[in-house]
């Protein structure tokens, strides 16, 4: 399967990481094209600032579909990052070193994905998006043997499907734009503060240091780094789901097997 | 219709601290980059080189 695959049928019901930005909004309309209804998941790690700007979109979004097709959660998840990003920075800093300045934003991501994960087997939702996009694939969790490696794992040991249905899209505040769902047309132009997400603390050293040494001077041993470091990570995201699970008493194993019945279920009554 | 743009304070300070926070942590990103670059350099360096087939029997 390809990064920037969408699924390849219909789904009653997808969750989308939703920063608020165009990728992760544009990503949505791109679900709601095959899933009768989306959850627009907005996490808060702690360390960035005006997360309630996700809403612009979100709103966007709710008012263009209506509020039974697309629903805006906004979800604290600091609990998650303590124990995936931060879990043991001393040993991260003495396996990585410098490194770690673009691999904050892998830890950040597989925090998100482990509470997307849960929220999904919880409510049932056999497919996640997110808006990674290549033109951003200096950034570790946008890479595509990281997506790839991760969307394996995923489907294999959670039966969640996780698509990237953008990958491949440039222009995406353009497109939103003629979608009538954005404002205005240039905001993949604004930097550090946004009108439509959240503004991180580590975003400005990451992304300089990820654009111009991570990936165009180190070359391709950053996406066996990328792709161990999530390896790395994996039994930390297993012991916080099933820590979850257990703690409510809830039936892992079969809440896994109610999302894999769901894959191979053609829904045709969807719209498009 | 509603006016919903930002007051202009509002707009300049975002403005203005756009761009302060770029000019200072951009250098930030670079120093930790020529920071990476050296430790690859040097973890590059210290890798062994590996092992030699030999050649015929045991």
């Amino acid at each position: 399967m390809e990064t920037h695959s969408r699924p390849t049928h219909s789904y009653e019901q997808a969750s989308v990481l939703f920063s608020g930005g165009t990728d992760s909004a544009l990503a949505a309309v791109e679900m709601l094209k095959s899933c009768r209804k989306v959850t627009l998941l907005t996490f808060d790690p702690g360390y960035i600032f005006f997360v309630e700007n996700s809403r612009v979109h979100a709103d966007a979004l709710i008012l263009k579909y209506g509020a039974d097709r697309v629903e805006h959660v906004i979800r604290p998840i600091k609990d998650i990052v303590g124990r995936i990003l931060f879990a043991d920075v001393k040993k991260d800093l003495k396996t990585y070193g410098f490194d770690m300045t673009a691999l904050v934003c892998m830890g950040c991501r597989l925090s998100m994905h482990t509470a997307t994960i849960i929220h999904n087997l919880e409510h049932g939702i056999p497919v996640m998006a997110d808006g990674s996009i290549e033109k951003q694939s200096a950034i570790p969790e946008q890479r595509q043997a990281v997506i790839e490696a991760n969307r394996k794992r995923y489907l294999d040991q959670y039966g969640i499907l996780h698509v990237s249905p953008i990958y491949s899209e440039r222009e995406s505040d353009v497109k939103l734009f003629a979608e009538g769902v954005s404002p205005k047309e240039n905001l993949k132009k604004q930097f550090i503060f946004f009108d439509t997400q959240a503004t991180c603390i580590f975003g400005v050293p990451a992304d300089v240091y990820a654009r111009m040494f991570y990936k165009p001077l180190m070359g391709a041993s950053t996406d066996i780094q990328s792709v161990d470091y999530c390896k790395e990570r994996h039994p930390l995201m297993q012991g916080v789901i099933e820590a979850y699970f257990t703690s409510r008493g809830a039936d892992l194993p079969a809440l896994v097997a109610r999302l894999r019945s769901m894959h191979g279920q053609s829904e045709s009554t969807v719209d498009a | 219709m509603p006016d919903d743009r930002p007051p202009v304070f509002v707009s300049f300070m975002r403005f203005v601290g756009r761009y302060a926070i770029a000019i200072a942590l951009i250098p930030v990103g670079v120093a930790l980059g020529v920071g990476g670059l050296i430790q690859f350099a040097v973890r590059q360096w210290r890798r062994k080189p590996p092992a030699r087939a030999h050649d015929g029997g045991a």
